[in-house]
C-alpha cells in the first residue's frame, strides 16, 4: 500500500486517532456497562432473594392466617349454633310451659266428675258468646236443664249411682253440642246448661226436644220418678243481645223458665216465645197487642210488698222492676203509631211477660193460703179494662186454684193460661170486647187475651197489678 | 347409677366404671357458673378418651343456661374428639328440637330417642 499524497496520510492518521478514541470510549463504555450490569445484577439478586424471603414469609403468614380464620369461623359457627340452640330451646320451653298452662287453665274450666265445662267455664263462655252475639246481632240461646227428683235418686240409688247418672246425663247433653261453639256445662249440682250461639228459639227448642228424646231412649231407671226413668226439666231462653241487657239476663230468663218447667210438673221444656223475653211460648201464641199513640206505658204495681217477685226484665232500653211497691213505667213514650214489627213484638212480649209473672205470683199467693187477692188492671188507651181476679180465701179454694192450674198445664199448652172470660171492661170501654174479666173469684186466677173484634188487635197502654193481703 | 350431684329439683347420676351420665328432674340453675359442677361431672365422664353417654330421658326441664352448658360440653367433646352419645325422649317437648341442634354442633354426635 502506498500513500501518494501526504495529506492522505494525515487524514489517515487523524482517522486512526479518532478510531482509537472511539475504541477507547467504547472500551470505557463497555467497562462501565459491564460494571453497571454487574452492579444491577447484584442488586437484582439481592432483590430476588428479598422477594423470595418475603414470599416465604407471606406464605407462612397466610397459612397462619388461614388457620386463624378457620378457627374463628369454627367458633363463629359454634356460637351461631349455640345461640340458635339456646333460642330454639327457650322457645320450646316456653311452648312447653304454655301448653301446660293451657292444659291447667282448661282443667280449671272442666267439671271433674262429668267432664263437661264447669261453672267457671260456663261463665267465661257465656260472656264471650254474649259479646260475640252483640256484635253480630245473632240470637244466643241458653238451655238450662235440671234432673228431676235427683235427691230421691240419690236417696234411693246411692250417691255413686247418682254420680253415674250425672255423668250419663252430662255425656248426653254434650253429645248435643253439634257445633264447635256449642257448650255443655254443669251449672251446679244436678243442673246443666247448654249454650247455643247463633241459634234461634226454634232451633234451640228442636235441640231440646231431641235431647228429651235421647234421654227417653237412654231410659236411665229412676225408682223415685213417676216416669220410672230419669227425666229433665228444661228452661230455654233466647235473646238477641242488646244493651243494657247482659249475659246474666239470659241466665236469669232460662233459670226462671226452668223453674216454670219444674212448676209445670217437670219433664218438660219451657221457653221464651219471643227472643229476649221470658215467658212460656203458649201465651204469646194468642196474644196480639200493637202499640199505638205516644202515651204508651206499661205500669206494674205491687201492693203490698210482702211477696216481691224480685225480677228484673230488660230489653232494648225497656225495663221493669218487679219489686214490691216499686212502680215502673216501661215501654217509653217515644213509641209512635208506626212502630215497627219488632217494637210491636216488644210490647206484646212485655205484656206476655207480665202475664206470666202475674200467674207465678198468683200461684205463690194461692199456695200461701187464704187472704190473698190479686187484681190485674189493663188499660187500653183512654178506656181501661180491668182484670179482677182472686184466688180463694180458703184452703179449699187454694187447692182448687192449684188443681185448675195443673189441669191447664196438663192440657193443650195453648190453653195454659186460659181462664173463664166473662165481664166487660172498666169505664164502659169494652167496646172492642178485646179483654174480658175473670170474675169467678172463687175459682182461679187466670186470663186470656182475646181478639174479639174479628181481627182487630189489642192496644195496651197500661198494665197494673195490685195485690192486697195475702199470707 | 350413683348420684354424684343432687339438687332440690334435679340429680346427676353416673354409672360407675363407664362414661354414662344421667341428668334427671328439672334443671333451673342460674347462669353457667352454677352449672359448672355439672359441666365438670360431664367432662370427667369422658376422661381417658372414654365414650360418653349422656342420658337426658329423665330431664323434664332445662333452662337456657343449662342448654348453653350442654352446648359448650358438646363443643369440647367435638374438639377433643370424645365419642358422645345423647339419649333423649320425644315425650319431653324441648328435647326433640334442642338435641338435634346439639348434633349440628357435633356431626359425629350419636343421638338416640326413646
Amino acid at each position: 500500500m502506498t500513500f501518494r499524497d501526504p495529506a492522505d496520510l494525515d487524514s489517515l492518521r487523524r482517522r486512526l486517532a479518532a478510531l482509537e478514541q472511539e475504541r477507547d470510549d467504547l472500551e470505557a463504555a463497555l467497562t462501565t456497562a459491564v460494571e453497571h450490569g454487574d452492579a444491577i445484577e447484584s442488586g437484582l439478586d439481592d432483590m430476588v432473594q428479598r422477594l423470595r424471603d418475603e414470599v416465604r414469609d407471606r406464605m407462612q403468614a397466610e397459612s397462619r392466617l388461614e388457620a386463624l380464620v378457620t378457627a374463628i369461623s369454627q367458633q363463629k359457627n359454634d356460637l351461631e349454633l349455640v345461640v340458635r340452640t339456646i333460642t330454639e330451646h327457650s322457645d320450646a320451653i316456653d311452648m312447653q310451659w304454655l301448653t301446660r298452662y293451657a292444659e291447667a287453665e282448661q282443667l280449671t274450666r272442666i267439671d271433674g266428675l262429668t267432664r263437661v265445662a264447669n261453672r267457671r267455664g260456663f261463665d267465661a263462655a257465656i260472656d264471650h258468646e254474649w259479646q260475640r252475639a252483640l256484635r253480630s246481632r245473632q240470637p244466643l240461646s241458653l238451655l238450662m236443664c235440671d234432673i228431676d227428683h235427683f235427691k230421691q235418686y240419690n236417696d234411693s240409688c246411692g250417691h255413686p249411682a247418682g254420680d253415674k247418672c250425672l255423668i250419663a246425663v252430662a255425656r248426653l247433653i254434650g253429645e248435643h253440642c253439634r257445633r264447635p261453639a256449642d257448650l255443655a256445662a254443669r251449672y251446679g249440682g244436678e243442673e246443666f246448661a247448654l249454650l247455643l250461639p247463633e241459634t234461634d228459639s226454634d232451633g234451640a227448642h228442636e235441640l231440646a226436644r231431641q235431647l228429651e228424646e235421647s234421654l227417653r231412649e237412654l231410659a236411665l231407671p229412676h225408682p223415685g220418678s213417676p216416669h220410672g226413668r230419669v227425666t229433665l226439666s228444661m228452661g230455654l231462653a233466647t235473646m238477641v243481645p242488646a244493651a243494657p241487657a247482659g249475659p246474666w239476663d239470659l241466665v236469669a230468663a232460662a233459670d226462671r223458665l226452668l223453674y216454670n218447667a219444674k212448676q209445670a210438673g217437670r219433664n218438660t221444656i219451657c221457653r221464651t216465645h219471643e227472643e229476649g223475653h221470658s215467658m212460656p211460648s203458649t201465651v204469646g201464641d194468642f196474644l196480639e197487642i200493637e202499640p199505638s199513640g205516644d202515651t204508651e206505658s206499661l205500669l206494674l204495681r205491687f201492693s203490698p210488698s210482702s211477696v216481691p217477685l224480685k225480677q228484673r226484665w230488660r230489653n232494648n232500653g225497656v225495663s221493669a222492676d218487679f219489686l214490691g211497691d216499686y212502680v215502673t213505667t216501661f215501654l217509653p213514650s217515644e213509641v209512635d203509631a208506626e212502630a215497627s214489627a219488632a217494637r210491636q213484638a216488644e210490647v206484646r212480649s212485655a205484656v206476655s211477660f207480665i202475664a206470666n209473672e202475674l200467674l207465678e205470683n198468683a200461684m205463690k199467693y194461692s199456695n200461701a193460703g187464704p187472704g190473698a187477692a190479686v187484681s190485674m188492671h189493663l188499660h187500653l188507651e183512654s178506656r181501661g179494662i180491668v182484670f179482677q181476679a182472686s184466688n180463694g180465701a180458703t184452703a179449699e179454694q187454694a187447692a182448687r186454684f192449684r188443681a185448675f192450674v195443673d189441669e191447664l198445664r196438663a192440657g193443650d199448652p195453648q190453653e195454659m193460661f186460659i181462664g173463664r172470660l166473662e165481664a166487660g171492661g172498666e169505664n164502659g170501654s169494652s167496646g172492642l170486647g178485646l179483654l174480658t174479666i175473670l170474675n169467678d173469684y172463687d175459682t182461679a186466677l187466670a186470663w186470656r187475651f182475646e181478639n174479639g173484634d174479628g181481627g182487630n188487635v189489642v192496644v195496651t197502654t197500661q198494665v197494673r197489678l195490685d195485690v192486697q193481703g195475702g199470707r | 347409677m350413683e348420684v354424684v350431684i343432687r339438687g332440690d329439683t334435679y340429680s346427676v347420676e353416673r354409672q360407675a366404671g363407664t362414661g354414662t351420665v344421667a341428668l334427671k328432674g328439672c334443671l333451673r340453675l342460674n347462669g353457667l357458673q352454677e352449672y359448672a359442677p355439672i359441666a365438670d361431672a360431664l367432662r370427667q365422664a369422658g376422661t381417658d378418651g372414654r365414650p360418653v353417654v349422656l342420658d337426658l330421658r329423665g330431664l323434664e326441664f332445662l333452662n337456657s343456661s343449662g342448654i348453653a352448658m350442654l352446648s359448650k360440653f358438646v363443643i369440647e367433646a367435638r374438639n377433643g374428639e370424645v365419642p358422645l352419645t345423647i339419649v333423649g325422649t320425644r315425650a319431653v317437648a324441648w328435647q326433640t328440637k334442642s338435641l338435634i341442634n346439639l348434633q349440628r354442633l357435633m356431626p359425629a354426635l350419636a343421638l338416640e330417642f326413646s
